[in-house]
């Protein structure tokens, strides 16, 4: 028994370790705070062992990891009487224009890195949480999606529009700066 | 200049600490983005993943990683253990629906008749069940059955689970943490039983696709 137990928390911390901190990463970008991110992988870590045999059968470990952190960053907030903030919540983009904006200008800008730095610090933060995990940490779309349990479409409007809205506070700020 | 040659410009200057795509670049890859709208597209995202990669995530404390692996591996072993989880894991439970005892949601009696809920595979993924209660009942039983590829989180291999609790005049959400453990089709039963009443449902569960919003049983 001591054996069978050995060889399971062996087999788990090969499963888990390369994903550590991926996964804290991720529940950083959620909730912007790094006590909390510790404890939200700790506990995702505590639900996953029991679960070792599930977790040795999924190809994609990654994607399904990130399910299972957004799940828990869901319950966590629910636990402290806080809404989870809905990565894929289209009301809060209803504001947001989808427009082209004029990259022939903004791209000219030699301050566009810091017009961009602060467009997207002005970002709400489940909507930089989006961006960053698409662009930086590299999770496809459908990833996504299916880890925010949102249809594929209505994931690609959101980042569309997101950028959109970047494009044009930096469209805005070029013209205004000229 | 092709699309890839300007691309490979524009990524080496961003590599080199650039603050623009443009600003220091060969004037043939810039006026390439002029012509270019697929490639002003790529250099935007570009620029906001480069713009991304500056906020950075504070580390966390030393020892952190080989800390929750030991952490994740006590705790967890203590879980799966048959000789405790089935008594803690009814335990809270029960303590569970008592908590969320008086929670007003949408929904129908609890009636003889079949739900459809879509969950994920492989995870755990709360089903609510609301129980509209007539009266208070001090020694209700609940009896949940599960398909064998159907499990509750905490009770591995239990097919059957059953404990009493008390229900409150009204609405009594039940959240029951289901495992769907493949992808193909199945159903659990929930009994309520007090006194020489007995009524029960009968859920279908299928695993959701990507595309699939979750939905969430109303009993």
């Amino acid at each position: 028994m001591l054996s069978g137990r050995k060889d399971r928390a062996q087999q788990f911390d090969a499963l888990i370790r390369p994903h550590v901190m991926p996964m804290y990463h991720t529940a950083y970008r959620l909730l912007r705070n790094a006590e909390d991110a510790e404890d939200l992988v700790q506990d995702v870590m505590t639900k996953l062992y029991p679960r070792l045999d599930d977790m040795a059968q999924v190809e994609a470990l990654r994607p399904w990891l990130l399910r299972v952190v957004y799940h828990s960053y869901v319950d966590f907030l629910r636990r402290l009487d806080r809404s989870p903030k809905t990565l894929a919540d289209e009301n809060s983009l209803h504001a947001v224009a989808d427009e082209t904006s004029r990259p022939d200008t903004w791209s000219e800008n030699e301050q566009l890195s810091s017009l961009l730095g602060d467009a997207v610090a002005r970002l709400p933060e489940e909507q930089r949480a989006l961006v960053d995990l698409h662009l930086v940490q590299g999770y496809t779309l459908q990833e996504l999606a299916s880890a925010f349990e949102t249809p594929l479409g209505t994931l690609k409007a959101q980042v569309h529009r997101i950028k959109g809205k970047l494009r044009k506070e930096l469209a805005d700020a070029t013209f205004s700066s000229v | 200049m092709n699309c890839s040659q300007a691309r490979d410009r524009i990524r080496a200057h961003l590599a080199g600490g650039g603050d623009s795509a443009y600003a220091g670049v060969d004037p043939a890859a810039a006026e390439h983005l002029r012509q270019c709208e697929l490639c002003r597209h790529w250099q935007f995202d570009e620029l906001l993943r480069h713009e991304l990669g500056h906020d950075e995530v504070p580390e966390p404390r030393a020892g952190f990683v080989d800390d929750l692996i030991q952490t994740a591996t006590i705790q967890g072993e203590r879980r799966r253990s048959p000789r405790f989880s089935i008594a803690a894991a009814l335990a809270a439970a029960a303590v569970a629906l008592a908590l969320l005892v008086g929670n007003v949601l949408d929904g129908d009696g609890f009636g003889d008749d079949s739900y459809h809920v879509a969950v994920a595979p492989h995870i755990a993924e709360f089903v609510e069940v609301v129980i509209d209660a007539g009266a208070g009942r001090n020694e209700a039983t609940l009896t949940i059955e599960l398909a064998d590829n159907l499990e509750l989180d905490g009770f591995p291999n239990e097919r059957v689970i059953s404990w009493q609790t008390q229900l409150t005049e009204g609405k009594n959400l039940l959240r029951l943490p289901l495992i769907l453990k493949d992808e193909s089709d199945s159903e659990f039963n929930v009994d309520l039983s007090y006194g020489s009443t007995r009524k029960a449902i009968t859920v279908m569960v299928r695993a959701n696709d990507p595309d699939t919003t979750h939905s969430r049983v109303r009993a």
